[in-house]
């Protein structure tokens, strides 16, 4: 009976201890996202236009396209996040009043999404 | 009553591992991504008969299991598992038992290791599985040994259909042998779980805009293989619904092949679950 209840009590744990992962390792990747190399200085540049279409590869399906949706609205500056996953075209809306993402940060949500990034579009 | 209850709760605090396309009784190559959690709920009601020890008759089993998927990186996430059990039988020769308690619960890293995107949708992966199944400390439910398993996943989306194989062989490091238990390939004898899933794409027929949900039809083919010579092979037809975080899944699964001595034999099974993306 004790044996069953420190097991009980040492699982009930491990999800919380994943949570708190979670959250930390979410705030540190932020951190990461703006260190990630690019290939050039205009790419660290925030866009100016109002929206971008990300063209990605290999969404797979709805639920799975749901992990491109989290990523891309953790990065600061996107408003909104569209999928159509009959061309592959992810398209985002910025903030109007927060500061516009760069390419690089666009780029590192789709890594970090596990799909396949084609190219970035200013709209 | 109780302690079902108290059992459903707990393994309500965790979560299942979930993946899209993923079919309900196999695994698959897609797992969630950094930072997120997947959390799966199954309901599996099991019916089983011919106990090996003559002692019991027509016992049924249902498996709450519960599970998490964090993804730690793009390419690599952890998994959690716990089963609740709430199992009944009758004794041969007359009256009835019933139990409820915790199975062993598994954790497990699932690292992706090769990737091939090819259109919008379509996509090839593969991932390594490798963990184990711990002993609850439930003398009726639990194998009471550190069981580490190793396995490996292909998954292969293409138009509406999708395909999944995976196989995982696991270590019984308990050298007890005991005819009571239920759980197949949870004795002494080292297990291969070998499965294959093939997915049609029902709705929609072709992606758009403003297509946010699918359905797919499923059939499976599970196979258990023990190095004691016990050996199934179950036939799961099955489907899935899903939209933009979550989904819900249903299948039944019935024995096509089976050759078993050592332990109870699988009439069949009912599996129901749901699948959550935080």
């Amino acid at each position: 009976m004790f044996h069953r209840t420190m097991t009980v009590l040492a699982l009930s744990v491990v999800p919380l201890a994943l949570l708190g992962a979670c959250a930390s390792t979410q705030s540190h990747t932020a951190g990461a996202r703006a260190e990630a190399p690019a290939e050039n200085s205009s790419e660290l540049e925030p866009i100016t236009a109002e929206s971008a279409t990300l063209v990605v590869k290999g969404l797979s399906c709805p639920l799975c396209a749901t992990n491109v949706d989290k990523q891309l609205l953790a990065v600061r500056g996107v408003s909104d996040v569209r999928v159509d996953l009959g061309s592959g075209e992810v398209t985002l809306a910025f903030s109007p009043i927060e500061q516009r993402p760069s390419r690089a940060e666009l780029r590192r949500a789709i890594v970090d999404s596990g799909y396949t990034l084609v190219e970035i579009r200013a709209n | 009553m109780r302690r079902f209850i108290t059992a459903a709760v707990f393994s309500c605090a965790l979560a299942a591992p979930a993946a899209a396309q993923q079919a309900p009784f196999s695994d698959s190559a897609i797992q969630p991504s950094k930072g997120v959690i997947a959390w799966r709920q199954l309901a599996t009601h099991t019916e089983y008969s011919n106990d090996p020890t003559g002692q019991r008759e027509d016992l049924s089993d249902l498996r709450l299991t519960t599970g998490l998927t964090y993804g730690l990186s793009s390419t690599l996430a952890v998994e959690a598992q716990v089963p609740v059990i709430v199992r009944s039988w009758d004794r041969t020769g007359g009256g009835s038992e019933d139990e409820v308690g915790l199975g062993d619960p598994s954790l497990a890293l699932r690292w992706r290791f090769w990737q091939d995107d090819t259109g919008a949708v379509d996509t090839r992966r593969a991932v390594l599985i490798a963990g184990a199944e711990l002993p609850s400390g439930d003398d009726e439910f639990s194998s009471e040994s550190v069981d580490p398993f190793l396995g490996a996943a292909y998954s292969q989306i293409s138009g509406r259909w999708a395909f999944n194989a995976d196989a995982r062989f696991k270590l019984n490091t308990s050298s007890e042998r005991d005819a009571s238990r239920v759980t197949p390939g949870d004795f002494a004898d080292e297990a291969l779980l070998a499965n294959a899933s093939v997915l049609y794409r029902l709705t929609p027929k072709a992606w758009g805009p403003d297509a946010t949900v699918s359905s797919y039809a499923i059939l499976e083919l599970n196979g258990l293989f023990e190095t004691g010579g016990d050996a199934e092979v179950m036939l799961a037809p099955g489907y899935l619904w899903e939209a933009q975080g979550w989904a819900w899944e249903v299948s039944v699964q019935l024995p096509i092949v089976q050759d078993v001595e050592n332990r109870f034999e699988r009439n069949w099974s009912v599996r129901a679950g749901l699948r959550f993306l935080f």
